[in-house]
């Protein structure tokens, strides 16, 4: 696989994870990053529709040409509370 | 009886208006406080503890909370700070708050802690000055958690409320590389000196919901993206209190 002289499958990785991480769109630590079949695959959770579209916008931005991106990040869905947990 | 709501890793933006409150609707019927444990906010901005604090307006239980690091991003924590409290929300930054709850006192000591890892495993306050003040805010961290647990000593059911981690039982699902920025043995330590009877943490959001510090203290991952609820339940109340005992009374 190509991704120009400098940039090995790792370092597409964590360039794309400090995107994430550091841009102030987003300031997203938790998605997984993968490089498979020549693409980007974004995996995991954010808490809300807004956010997955950034997060692909994000990491666009930083990706060779010709590297395509998946984005298969899903929206959290939370339940209102959780059975009591008797300690004492 | 004491009823502990708690949740951490909100993690509110500007898209979030509306998003947390109705997970809370029924939190008063079911809980005599809420506990946050950090990650209130995803960015820190001002703007999203605005609207942080109109999803907290209005409760009838009382809130404390302590910050994360996403809630220190942009630098405004004493104005965040304000903010929470303007609607009533404790902000522990290695304070502690009592509530009286019937016969019995609930002492919750909160800080949001820091990272270095865990024991046999983590950095020291050594070498380049970066370093040494890196490590000599975890251990000023868990010097402000012991002294604020010590202060609620007396209370009935003591809690440690953190955003980073005192264990490594409730990170199993992080990757292991990644363990000493998620929290810290010296936090354990506190706690279990102080002996409470709970703590509380959130930060990992891949973590594991429930562990145990060395000295036995039941540990709670309260990120929710962990408990994948608005808040989870803990209770304290079978066993009666000693001037309740001494009447041949029971609270059930
Ligand atoms: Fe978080
Ligand atoms: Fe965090």
């Amino acid at each position: 696989m190509e991704y120009g002289p400098t940039l090995h499958k790792s370092y597409l990785v964590a360039r794309v994870r400090e995107a994430l991480a550091e841009d102030p769109r987003l300031n997203e630590l938790d998605i997984q990053v993968t490089v498979a079949a020549g693409k980007v695959f974004l995996l995991g959770e954010v808490a809300s529709q807004e956010r997955r579209r950034q997060a692909a916008i994000v990491a666009a931005e930083v990706l060779p040409e010709g590297i395509g991106l998946v984005n298969n990040l899903h929206v959290a869905r939370y339940t209102e509370s959780s059975d009591v947990e008797e300690l004492r | 009886m004491i009823r502990i709501a708690a949740a951490g890793d909100l993690h509110v933006g500007l898209d979030s208006v509306g998003c947390y409150s109705p997970l809370l609707a029924h939190l008063h019927e079911r809980a005599d406080v809420l506990l946050l444990a950090g990650d209130l906010t995803q960015h820190g901005s001002i703007d999203e503890f605005h609207v942080l604090a109109k999803e907290l307006a209005g409760l009838h239980t009382p809130v404390a909370a302590v910050f994360g690091n996403h809630d220190y991003h942009q630098g405004h924590e004493t104005r965040n700070r304000e903010i929470l409290e303007s609607v009533g929300v404790r902000v522990l930054e290695g304070e502690y708050m009592v509530l009286r709850m019937g016969e019995e006192r609930l002492g919750v000591a909160g800080i949001k802690g820091f990272c270095g890892g865990y024991a046999g495993a983590c950095g020291a306050e050594f070498g380049e000055p970066e370093m040494k003040s890196f490590i000599r805010t975890t251990k000023e961290d868990a010097e402000s958690l012991r002294i604020a647990l010590d202060a609620i000593s007396g209370c009935d059911v003591r809690v440690a409320l953190t955003h980073y981690s005192p264990i490594k039982g409730t990170l199993v699902g992080e990757k292991l590389e990644i363990y000493p920025f998620l929290g810290s043995y010296l936090l354990a330590e506190a706690i279990d000196g102080a002996k409470a009877d709970l703590a509380l943490h959130g930060h990992s959001h891949k973590g594991t919901d429930q562990g145990v510090t060395p000295g036995g203290v039941p540990v709670r991952n309260v990120a929710m993206p962990v408990i994948r609820t608005g808040y989870q339940l803990f209770s304290f109340g079978s066993a009666p209190s000693p001037s309740v005992e001494s009447m041949g009374e029971s609270t059930g």
